[in-house]
């Protein structure tokens, strides 16, 4: 066994109960080929109740003082010493044979910056609602500056590359794993694997620490600063494959103008507009296709939680505002 | 809890000498925590400071200084972060002035005097920085306050987003900058810290220190509100020609970096602020403002009184 270790699992806690089913959810994997180490940041201010966890030599705490989620994980990462990095939730957990899908994927494509899987939606009386995966690879950066879903809870990066990307953004709160997901597809490659990996609860009882009011924003916030990045029209042109991603690219443009408009930021609306039009321009063959059409209209990408359980969503949402 | 110190170290043998500098303060107790992030890899070498109560060590696993800090100031309990690095170390007495200051002023960015000093200890210059206020014009065109003699409101710090880990050097300067953009700046009379000038074994990569530099001022001026929050800073002719050499130098490394319409964007800034220059533009001061490249202030003063005293 090599003693290297590769998988540093990290999981900010608010202090929710269900924190034990996360952390044992990776200390019961049955995986022998390498260590893995699980960092817990304690956020909540108080200590943690003592469980049977605390005696695992693989588990390490650190406490952190109630800051934004994103500077938890980052300092979660800074301890970590794993080539790979993966994030969980307290709420969260991984499925039996995770480690082992992500040892072999590792193994593939050992130049890939992001490695993820399948997820599980399930409810309060774990019935899978729903199982989602959008089995991309490569170079995906259309796809997901388009909205496709690499979650993060069924995801790894790749160490070197979460430091050399920056961590995350502090400034997005909520939507801070999907800001990184994209700066990642800007600066590296993606695999996949169609094995489901992870787990996310969404039932009636789920509750969320995080302001999603603040999430249509920091979105557009974080696309307009990638799409500032020197090469990045480039990359999105290498890695559109289809009418679908042409026309998700459109929309993208389209709505940072708009946001710009808003912002008062007049050049650089200017330049979105630019590029609109060569994006306009270079995607023309695929004009007549409905596929085209459909990826510009569309609000969300297909195979994300928002498009595959809209009506859910949506109803969730109304219980948990009238909260 | 006051104050919160973050020393992330490399492992250099002058560690404890920074620990200890705090340790010995005359605040009470209660009041402040040290917070050692080892960032070198290897367990820190046995020192009695590691038995204090006060005393906490992160190990992180050899990151950049800005990750370490940050890493640093997510743990801490203090009202104020104090950011001290391992080769440096503050005078006694420090905290009591500034312990003084916090309780007469608002501001969020609480700072005294710097005496830089070279790698044997010999005393170089004495920083007095005469910033007050509003003073962002001043940081954007150079200023510098050191962060070892600084305590630094720790929710501005995490509402700005803490230091940029992607700046490995000049993050000092741009977190400097980001918070004066939003928040005053005091000043205590007293000597607060004493800075080592080009440290052995120094990570900083000074090689790519320039470009980061320009890229991270770039990104504050296309921030909301910087051109408002500068024209209230620039009060003197001196300081109305500066802010519009800040824009036309940055007019031209966009056209150099083929980043056209944010030229044209900064172009009209200058036009802006040419304009609600008004009087000042007849003056001397602020032609030579324009004209000539940035000292820093602080510096010049410092050298020409190190030359007195040796005179």
């Amino acid at each position: 066994m090599n003693t290297d270790i590769f998988f540093s699992y990290i999981i900010p806690t608010i202090g929710r109960k269900s924190l034990e089913v996360a952390i044992q959810s990776v200390l019961t994997q049955d995986f022998s080929h390498a260590d893995f180490e699980v960092i817990v940041v304690n956020d909540s201010g108080s200590p943690l109740p003592n469980a049977a966890w605390h005696a695992s030599p693989r588990v390490q705490i650190i406490n952190t003082n109630k800051c934004e989620r994103s500077f938890a994980r980052n300092s979660g990462a800074a301890v970590a010493k794993g080539q790979y990095l993966a994030f969980l939730d307290d709420d969260d957990w991984i499925l039996p044979g995770a480690l082992e899908a992500f040892w072999n994927l590792a193994n593939r494509y050992p130049n890939a910056a992001w490695l993820y899987g399948g997820i599980r939606i399930v409810d309060e009386h774990t019935k899978v609602l729903v199982e989602i995966n959008s089995q991309l690879s490569g170079n995906c950066f259309a796809h997901i500056m388009g909205g496709a879903w690499a979650p993060i809870q069924a995801s790894l990066i790749k160490s070197r590359a979460f430091f050399e990307i920056g961590g995350f953004s502090p400034f997005i709160c909520g939507t801070e794993d999907e800001d990184l997901c994209r700066r990642t597809s800007y600066y590296g490659e993606f695999a996949n694997t169609p094995n489901v990996v992870a787990c996310l609860f969404r039932g009636q009882t789920w509750n969320t620490s995080t302001n999603y009011l603040r999430a249509p924003d920091d979105t557009k916030y974080s696309r307009n600063l990638i799409l500032s990045q020197p090469g990045a029209f480039r990359r999105l042109r290498a890695s559109a494959s289809s009418g679908y991603v042409w026309g998700r690219i459109l929309r993208v443009y389209l709505s940072t103008i708009s946001w710009n408009l808003k912002k008062k930021r007049f050049f650089t609306a200017l330049s979105r507009l630019f590029h609109t039009l060569t994006v306009f321009s270079v995607s023309m063959k695929h004009i007549l296709s409905r596929d085209y059409w459909e990826g510009a209209s569309a609000d969300h990408a297909k195979e994300t939680l928002h498009f595959v359980m809209k009506d859910y969503e949506q109803k969730l949402n109304r219980t948990l505002k009238g909260k | 809890m006051l104050c919160s110190a973050i020393i992330p170290t490399v492992g250099r043998s002058t560690l404890s000498r920074a620990v200890e500098s705090v340790l010995q303060q005359n605040i009470p107790d209660e009041n402040f925590e040290i917070l050692v992030i080892n960032d070198s890899g290897n367990p820190l070498p046995e020192s009695d400071w590691q038995k204090s109560e006060r005393v906490q060590i992160i190990n992180t696993h050899r990151r950049e200084r800005s990750v370490a800090r940050n890493t640093g100031a997510a743990s801490a309990k203090g009202k104020y972060l104090h950011f001290l690095d391992d080769d440096d170390w503050i005078l006694p007495g420090a905290y009591q002035h500034l312990m003084d200051l916090s309780q007469s002023s608002s501001a969020k960015w609480l700072y005294g005097m710097t005496q830089l000093v070279d790698r044997q200890d010999h005393p170089l210059i004495k920083l007095k920085h005469d910033l007050h206020g509003n003073c962002f014009v001043q940081t954007m065109a150079g200023e510098w306050i050191p962060l070892q003699s600084s305590w630094i409101d720790r929710k501005t710090f995490m509402r700005i987003g803490g230091f940029n880990p992607l700046l490995a050097g000049p993050e000092d300067i741009d977190l400097l900058r980001r918070i004066h953009l939003e928040e005053e700046v005091a000043e205590t009379q007293n000597l607060i810290a004493q800075v080592i000038m080009g440290g052995e074994g120094s990570r900083t990569d000074y090689v790519e220190h320039p470009q980061a530099s320009r890229w991270a001022r770039e990104t504050i001026l296309d921030a909301p509100g910087t051109r408002v929050r500068m024209d209230m800073s620039a009060v003197s002719p001196l300081w109305r020609g500066r802010m519009l050499r800040i824009y036309l130098t940055s007019a031209i490394w966009n056209v150099q970096h083929r980043r056209y319409l944010t030229a044209a964007s900064r172009m009209f800034s200058s036009v802006v602020s040419l304009l609600f220059s008004g009087a000042s533009t007849f003056t001397k001061d602020f032609w030579r403002a324009v004209r000539k490249p940035y000292a820093s202030l602080t510096f010049e003063k410092g050298l020409q009184e190190a030359q007195k005293v040796k005179g």
